[in-house]
């Protein structure tokens, strides 16, 4: 899954792609927390992950040549 | 024709990160070329913003979600360990257990798991179901056998493990991985071998 894979998923609000997506990087950082809090930890992130899905849904990202120019900003 | 001006004019940013790894994809760079080719066509000029729009919200989003699956779990932590410390029991006052005992009480935990560990020394193996991680566990040391014991069966940290076998901090936390990590490659020889 690449990036743009991700984009769509966020952009479809399906929720579980994406979470699958950062399997790997949840994993790795449950690593933060004694291995009895790990199960609560990993759920709390997927939790976390829903409440900003809608945040990053309205992203406003600029055009290519508003991105190129220097002038304005 | 004046976004071609920008280009010329703003040479600094082409060499963003963020423009030279859109542009290292075959399509968009197609997509840049034809915008430079055709200024006049609005079209080409507007696919090239949408290509681009996609690529740099796709990257905000990742680095968004990495950053806050890092963090969080940082607070997580955070978060369980005030609560641990700060969850201090209170007597009761009209409670008629006197002070000696509750001391007892209170401070037992540490003195029990010692003599407790000991005790359930045995049933620490009997614990283990899988016949194979049975037969590899016992072919540890004993302390590496009592640390382990403690972290999992206990559940105490390693700090808290150190200062039950009076052993320093850095002697657990080698012990711990040294044994997890004979008992991963006994276990993978025995898969490979039979």
């Amino acid at each position: 899954m690449d990036n743009l894979s991700l984009l769509s998923a966020v952009e479809e609000g399906n929720i579980l792609q994406v979470i699958s997506f950062f399997e790997p990087s949840i994993k790795k950082n449950l690593r933060n927390t004694p291995y009895q809090e790990r199960n609560d930890l990993e759920q709390e992130i997927s939790m976390k992950i829903l409440e900003k899905i809608n945040k990053l849904q309205s992203l406003e990202v600029p055009t290519f040549f508003e991105f190129i120019d220097c002038e304005s900003g | 024709m004046e976004k071609l001006n920008l280009l010329s004019k703003c040479k600094s940013q082409m060499n963003q990160p963020v423009i030279k790894n859109f542009l290292n994809d075959e399509n968009n760079y197609a997509l840049f070329n034809k915008a430079l080719q055709e200024p006049s066509n609005t079209e080409s000029i507007k696919k090239l913003d949408e290509a681009f729009q996609r690529y740099y919200k796709s990257i905000k989003i990742l680095g968004y979600i990495s950053k806050l699956i890092y963090f969080y779990s940082i607070d997580f932590d955070k978060k369980r360990n005030n609560h641990k410390n700060k969850e201090v029991y209170i007597k009761d006052k009209d409670s008629k257990i006197d002070d000696e005992t509750l001391q007892e009480v209170y401070f037992s935990s540490k003195k029990d798991l010692t003599f407790e560990g000991f005790q359930n020394h045995q049933s620490f193996l009997d614990r283990i179901e899988d016949e194979k991680l049975y037969k590899n566990i016992k072919s540890l040391k004993p302390l590496q056998l009592r640390i382990l014991e403690l972290i999992y069966v206990q559940g105490l940290s390693n700090k808290e493990a150190a200062s039950v076998l009076g052993e320093s901090e850095q002697t657990i936390s080698y012990n711990h991985r040294a044994a997890l990590k004979k008992l991963k490659n006994n276990l993978e020889e025995m898969v490979n071998y039979g």
